[in-house]
């Protein structure tokens, strides 16, 4: 509910609340890594598909290490779609779909979580070429079923058949 | 001469119609209210099944919203934020969440696995389909989904 | 395209950054830093800590980018500031949400150790005042904003805008530790 009140005229705000106003409200804030925040997104607008991302001082932490973990994720990867797989990996015609059923989804991270967890690990699954089997690597396969891809290029269930594939 | 009249009150009925049409939408391009709210996705394996993995891909078919936040799930096993892509956030009418958990206790019947915190500047159309879910033996499940949509006061 | 400082109107520097042009970047540059500090301040007072604030702003600021990169063209009718306030608005409300402040938040920012003895009793009164009579006092009063613009940022009639100014001075006048600031 408003409070209507049409009729009155406009109040005058005396001079010197006005100055004391402004005083305290002036206060000074760095915005040095605000304008890094916004300016980073903004040479988007130039290109065709420009979609500004959202980034909080917790997301741009996120988003560096998200990127630093796709570029580790590319490079351990990189050589299971470009070369002739393992043995353990020969068996499906995907890279990562360690339950063979024909895609890439949360449900291989979960075979290795519950191999982590049950000690039932198969060395192949160590999908961060880190040396072990671990719950990083199912958290890698689980990062990799939810990319995104590119806006034309396929939709996701073609992209989750075809993801790794070789 | 009744022919023409016709004409000419059909060719302004016709404006009014357009009127009607276009006026609203001309109006909310310049207002181009925001509104902020969020979509739970709901996931209901059955009374005796433990969910123990999902995936889900949400779309606004319309095009008009943002995806601003994810959050996790109601039950504990499930609290944390799902996966999700980081570019989102920004191509972000449409993300592709999944979770796993090992945990010993498992949601099993409805539950909210994500609360997505969205942008919309209109009326979204949002279309949740089931990529993949499992039970706690990883057995693949097909649970129901059901999305429930919220605003912010 | 002239890209000079200065040169250019809010409503042309809209046009060039929804161009899809090479500009379109130094334009939208361009009109978050001439708006920046408004915006930063209005979150300011909309938020409990200068964090808040900021992620407010960006908030505000990433909207508005988004805003301008997709279809339809926006077209501005009024200051850019009017069409920032509510996003920095709501930007504010999921942070107090998220923080679970208190309903009235401060209005005037952190103090500061240099301010005379009436800025306190200044502050103070205001953090008193209803908030929306606050918001309407330091946007007409503080960053210049018509009444009809304080409106259209606060998505209310112009009288009530007005009605809210009136009551907020009223309150304002009655505080005794005030009275020399009514003083012409």
């Amino acid at each position: 509910m408003h409070d209507h009140d049409d009729s009155q005229s406009e109040p005058a705000v005396p001079a010197k609340l006005a100055d004391a106003l402004r005083q305290i409200s002036r206060q000074p804030i760095d915005t040095r890594e605000l304008d890094t925040r916004v300016l980073a997104c903004a040479d988007r607008l130039g290109s065709p598909s420009s979609f500004p991302i959202r980034l909080s001082m917790g997301r741009l932490v996120g988003l560096g290490g998200a990127l630093a973990a796709g570029l580790a994720l590319a490079m351990v990867f990189w050589p299971q779609l470009s070369q002739p797989r393992s043995a353990s990996l020969a068996q499906s015609s995907i890279a990562n779909d360690f339950d063979r059923d024909g895609r890439v989804t949360v449900l291989d991270a979960y075979l290795v979580a519950r191999g982590v967890r049950d000690g039932t690990v198969d060395p192949a699954w160590d999908a961060d070429a880190s040396g072990t089997v671990n719950l990083s690597d199912a958290d890698a396969i689980a990062q990799l079923a939810v990319l995104l891809e590119p806006a034309d290029s396929a939709p996701t269930s073609e992209r989750l058949d075809s993801a790794g594939a070789g | 001469m009744n022919r023409l009249c016709a004409l000419i009150a059909l060719s302004v009925l016709g404006a009014m119609l357009c009127g009607l049409v276009l006026g609203p939408k001309q109006s909310a391009l310049v207002q181009d209210e925001a509104r902020f709210g969020w979509v739970d996705i709901h996931l209901d394996a059955g009374a005796g099944t433990e969910l123990g993995a999902w995936q889900i891909e949400l779309v606004d078919a319309t095009g008009r919203s943002t995806i601003v936040g994810i959050e996790g799930g109601e039950h504990p096993a499930f609290a944390e934020p799902p996966h999700y892509d980081p570019r989102a956030m920004a191509d972000s009418d449409r993300v592709v969440l999944a979770a796993f958990s090992t945990a010993d206790v498992l949601p099993t019947g409805r539950t909210r696995v994500a609360r997505i915190h969205v942008r919309t500047t209109g009326k979204a159309d949002w279309k949740l389909t089931l990529i993949a879910a499992a039970d706690a033996a990883g057995t693949p499940i097909e649970p129901e989904t059901k999305l429930e949509e919220g605003s912010a006061p | 395209m002239d890209l000079r400082p200065d040169t250019q109107t809010d409503a042309q520097l809209i046009e060039l950054a929804q161009s899809r042009s090479p500009d379109a970047t130094e334009a939208f540059e361009k009109l978050y830093r001439r708006h920046r500090d408004w915006v930063v301040r209005a979150a300011r007072r909309l938020t409990p800590d200068d964090q808040a604030a900021l992620d407010a702003a960006h908030d505000a600021f990433l909207g508005l980018m988004r805003r301008l990169s997709v279809p339809p063209p926006l077209k501005l009718r009024s200051r850019l500031t009017t069409y920032l306030y509510p996003a920095v608005r709501h930007a504010a409300a999921r942070a107090a949400k998220k923080r679970t402040l208190p309903r009235d938040l401060p209005v005037a920012g952190p103090s500061a150790d240099h301010e005379p003895a009436a800025s306190g009793s200044l502050r103070a009164a205001l953090d008193r005042l209803p908030p929306a009579q606050r918001e309407v006092l330091v946007l007409h009063t503080v960053e210049g904003l018509t009444l009809e613009e304080v409106a259209l940022a606060m998505q209310t009639p112009v009288g009530t805008a007005k009605s809210r100014l009136h009551k907020a001075l009223q309150r304002l006048r009655a505080d005794e530790s005030l009275r020399e600031l009514f003083e012409p």
